[in-house]
């Protein structure tokens, strides 16, 4: 009876000793409850392939990694499926992908995206504990704001902004997971300062969120200024802080470099794509699911000033930082919206300090955070109104469209055709499918390349493919602020889809095929319903020019391809700084240049694989338009290679066989040498005490120096 | 003073409000008497929500007695705007008389989520005498996902025997198994006629109407007339597949576990200091 009633009393006793660690074990579990009671795991688990907004577009690259890059050791590299090729990852994040890809290995592609998709969704929460935990913050504060996250993640004021669901379902799933994180580093790095420890790992956290966005990787650096201005007096804690953040910031930037250095010195070569939003008042930024927890923050922010609190100062610097960021991103030429969820996700954790100071003098805090865990719950729950149907249209799939018979017969069809690129009119009623952006999934669907796709900025063919998807299109989408949109015009279509060396054009609306049918060019293939499918003539991958080539300097190139591209295009124009012996530089007017035809009797025969390009012709030193994206990758065996209007490629052979490569650059190399560098030295420094690798190195440099 | 603001604060938490943005399109429809084998619709959409509606589109449906190649079609009808259009219709009934005809309007929202709604107007072949059916649905309110019955209630006012040819209309985010039926309805009476409604993927928070048309001939003349009515779609408020109101009780339970413990340490620890 005894030794029973001391078992009990020593379960009691482990239960009131883990009190606080056992409520915050059941209210993360609720919370993930919580989620899951949204994201059905029948829905996440099933071998579909996402559809829904940009999400379903995602999808392609995430195949394209698992099935090219990752098998040819690679993470960025060519990829032809969009734009007429575009440098995919060069100019995107590749982390979401790369996990995506090697969970693909073990449980399939089709699960494993849909889990990345909603991973940053999921660790929110968790980070915001942990987050808060590590800012020493008292129980229940830091799990106050793991349930404080829901009111964000449920918020359907905004699909865009980033970090809510709703964004997260319309393609934003790589700020989601960089915004958990970054919520995390805000903790962590205030610990390893605080404590001058851990700078290997808030290294390797940093990366992480530099791998999946630019934005919060951005506001992680201005966020670690604080620890500088607080010491601004204090010349001594500035000195410690300042090594810790420099060499904290070191190892981060050793282990992104082979994407981050390329992509720094590449970045003339993207696409500009700025979207500014006008933010008319207060209520978009703090909407109504959002207000209760924001005025806790408010109560907090009000507390800690009179407190003197630094970790809440810390908090609140932040959130003015962001705010700060917002304001002054539209004149540094980057898209203002970005830096407001991450106002809005710190503003919300720290809406728990609001309740610490609250209830400082309340007992039984485990009851009080039961209370405000369901209490938000039914909050969040009842300001929802269509998010679960969102997810569901998601997560089911293309393959649970009622119209997916009818994409399938497309796409199957499309499959079967001799190898081309496809163009398609932009339609919303695409949607039926699971997005209105279904057709950008031909390369996935079909294997054959489309010109369309995501990643607009990653491209500089883009601004000339929605220009063209704007003449054959009746609701054109005109993505890109600041480029021009043509207006429907299918018969001047035509003279760009050959440039573009287009073989297959799927047209949907009655006033496109209406505007077609007349015209002999477009021979009509095949009806899926209101789907026609017409095919071109095109002159291959690699043509000879009408008129022979001028030459223009580099420096105003896209203005002037554009220009080129609207009206001008019998004369290609090569852009270099480096001019070919013998020529000169053209310095007219682009309608003006002269038309000088060249020898157009050659046999050109093409290989094109997606980073190799194999040419045999019989026409030496003559010019050769490549009908594919310039990068300066491209590389040449056996000729000179250029870049050329629109934004493809120019090459003189010297040889009758040409072998066109997508190869490295120095900077790529250099960049990839020092990530293999930052690799080492965090191994070393991490596993130098485990293998006691110090006190063995300073034994080998003392019996080195008693040899010498 | 800490404690009461914060008591406070837990039951402003669970104060609701509610604001949204809303699409409401009114359509008007005349046409004259049709005096050969067509005549023209004259449709007009006005757009009196908050946010636009885009890739709008007016069709009329065709059914035994007509057919139509138009429709009518904008890429965005803003709030306030109009849209308004004639279409030919071809007639192939041959008796003179009364003739149904619904006309779908399809359009979706700035995250282009399709809505659809039905327009019943009526049609007269040369000459036409009002029906004597009488037909009336009642109201329903069904889940996103879920499915409920309407009842069609017919009542013929009429001293003669009628056969009634009956199709229900739907908007397309509602499915109904069997749409046609034929019935007879003896001098004076009444009937009940239930269909079972689901939801293929409505919206909660809208609502849809639905229409029903009552057609028979007799004495060399067509009649027809519509019954109405609408079917509302609501929000199953659930958390974890239980009724928020569990997590109503649960609360409350919970703050009052609170607050008396609250009193009851207060009162201990005042007795604490007494003995001191």
């Amino acid at each position: 009876m005894r030794k029973r009633k001391s078992a009990k009393n020593k379960f009691f006793d482990f239960l009131m000793r883990n009190k606080e660690n056992i409520v915050n074990i059941i209210v993360i579990l609720i919370i993930w409850g919580f989620l899951l009671s949204y994201f059905k795991p029948s829905l996440i688990l099933s071998g579909t392939t996402t559809s829904g907004g940009d999400t379903g577009s995602h999808y392609y690259p995430a195949w394209y990694m698992k099935n090219y890059l990752l098998p040819h050791g690679k993470i960025i590299g060519w990829c032809p499926g969009w734009y007429a090729g575009f440098p995919i990852f060069q100019f995107y994040f590749p982390l979401p992908y790369v996990l995506m890809s090697i969970l693909g290995y073990l449980i399939g592609l089709q699960v494993s995206f849909k889990l990345v998709t909603i991973l940053g969704t999921f660790l929110l929460p968790l980070c915001a504990f942990f987050s808060m935990k590590f800012m020493k913050f008292k129980f229940p504060v830091p799990i106050i704001a793991a349930i404080f996250t829901l009111p964000f993640l449920f918020m359907e004021a905004n699909s865009m902004w980033g970090g809510n669901i709703p964004s997260t379902l319309a393609g934003e799933f790589s700020y989601s997971l960089s915004l958990s994180l970054l919520v995390l580093f805000v903790g962590s790095l205030y610990k390893g300062i605080k404590e001058n420890r851990y700078w290997i790992w808030n290294g390797i956290l940093f990366a992480l969120i530099f791998s999946t966005h630019v934005f919060t990787a951005i506001a992680g650096v201005l966020f670690s200024t604080f620890f500088l201005l607080i010491n601004f007096k204090n010349l001594k804690a500035l000195k410690k802080n300042f090594i810790y953040l420099f060499k904290m910031y070191s190892i981060s930037f050793l282990l992104v470099a082979y994407w981050a250095v390329p992509l720094i010195t590449k970045i003339g070569l993207h696409t500009k794509v700025q979207f500014i939003w006008n933010i008319e008042s207060i209520s978009k930024i703090i909407p109504e699911i959002l207000v209760p927890f924001a005025a806790l923050a408010a109560i907090g922010f009000l507390i800690s000033l009179k407190e003197k609190n630094p970790k809440a100062i810390y908090l609140f610097y932040t959130i003015g930082l962001s705010g700060f960021l917002y304001f002054l991103a539209k004149y540094i030429g980057m898209s203002d919206i970005r830096f407001v969820p991450i106002l809005q996700i710190i503003l919300m954790i720290t809406g728990s300090y609001g309740i610490y100071v609250l209830s400082k003098r309340l007992k039984a805090k485990w009851v009080l955070t039961f209370i405000i865990l369901f209490l938000t719950i039914f909050w969040v729950n009842n300001h929802v109104s269509y998010i679960d149907n969102w997810i569901k249209w998601n997560y089911e799939g293309f393959e649970s469209k009622a119209a997916y018979g009818q994409l399938h017969s497309l796409t199957e069809y499309l499959k079967e055709l001799p190898p081309g690129r496809i163009d398609h009119e932009y339609s919303g009623t695409h949607n039926k499918f699971g997005t209105p952006r279904t057709f950008e999934d031909f390369p996935y669907f079909t294997g054959k390349p489309t010109l369309e796709g995501l990643y607009m900025e990653s491209s500089l063919s883009s601004p000339f493919v929605f220009y063209l998807q704007s003449e054959i299109s009746k609701t054109p989408t005109c993505p890109i602020p600041g480029e021009t949109c043509m207006y429907f015009n299918p018969d001047k279509a035509l003279q760009h889809m050959e440039l573009f060396n287009i073989k297959y054009v799927v047209a949907t609306s009655e006033k496109l095929k209406n505007a077609i049918e007349n015209n002999s060019e477009y021979k009509f293939l095949k009806s899926f319903n209101e789907i026609n499918v017409y095919e071109i003539n095109n002159s291959g991958y690699v043509t000879i020019p009408k008129y022979k080539p001028v030459f223009m300097p580099k420096k105003n190139w896209k203005k002037e391809s554009e220009e080129w591209y609207k009206d001008y295009m019998e004369v290609p124009i090569i852009f270099t700084d480096n001019l070919p012996k013998g020529e000169k530089y053209y310095t007219g007017e682009i309608k003006s240049i002269p038309k000088i035809p060249l020898k157009n009797k050659c046999n050109i025969e093409e290989e094109v694989k997606n980073e190799e390009v194999m040419i045999k012709t019989n026409c030496l030193n003559q010019p050769h338009w490549v009908k594919i994206s310039y990068f300066p990758n491209w590389k040449a065996e056996g000729a000179d290679i250029y870049l050329a209007t629109p934004s493809f490629m120019m090459i003189y052979p010297h040889q009758e066989k040409v072998r066109l490569y997508y190869g490295k650059t120095y900077m790529d190399i250099i960049g990839e040498a020092l990530t293999y560098i930052g690799i080492i030295i965090v191994v070393i420094l991490l596993f130098s005490k485990k293998l006691n690798i110090k006190p063995k190195l300073e034994k080998t440099i003392k019996h080195i120096r008693n040899v010498k | 003073m800490m404690k009461k603001i914060f008591l406070i604060l837990i039951f402003l938490l669970s104060i609701s409000l509610a604001a949204a943005t809303y699409i409401t399109i009114t359509t008007t429809i005349s046409s004259q008497v049709i005096l050969d084998n067509s005549t023209t619709l004259h449709v007009s959409l006005k757009q009196s929500g908050d946010e636009a509606a885009y890739d709008v589109n007016v069709e009329p449906l065709a059914t035994q007695y007509f057919s139509s190649e138009d429709i009518l079609n904008k890429d965005k009808l803003n709030p306030g705007e109009t849209l308004s259009g004639n279409m030919t219709l071809s007639f192939l009934g041959t008796l003179p008389g009364k003739y149904p005809l619904v006309v779908l309007t399809i359009y979706h929202d700035a995250n282009m989520y399709p809505f659809s709604t039905l327009s019943p107007h009526i049609l007269t072949y040369k000459k036409g005498y009002p029906s004597g059916i009488y037909g009336s649905i009642n109201q329903i309110e069904i889940s996103k996902d879920g499915s409920g019955y309407i009842t069609l209630s017919l009542r013929n006012l009429d001293e003669t025997t009628h056969t009634i040819n009956i199709k229900l209309y739907l908007p397309r985010e509602l499915n109904a198994g069997e749409t046609e039926k034929i019935i007879s309805l003896g001098p004076k009476e009444e009937k009940e006629l239930k269909y079972k409604i689901s939801s293929m993927g409505a919206l909660p928070g809208s609502t849809y109407s639905i229409l029903a048309s009552l057609e028979y001939e007799e004495n060399g003349y067509h009649y027809g007339t519509f019954a109405s009515g609408l079917v509302k779609i609501v929000e199953k408020k659930e958390v974890f597949g239980l009724s928020q109101w569990w997590i109503g009780i649960v609360v409350v339970i919970l703050i009052t576990i609170f607050v008396i413990y609250q009193f009851w340490s207060w009162k201990n620890e005042k007795k604490k200091k007494r003995k001191k």
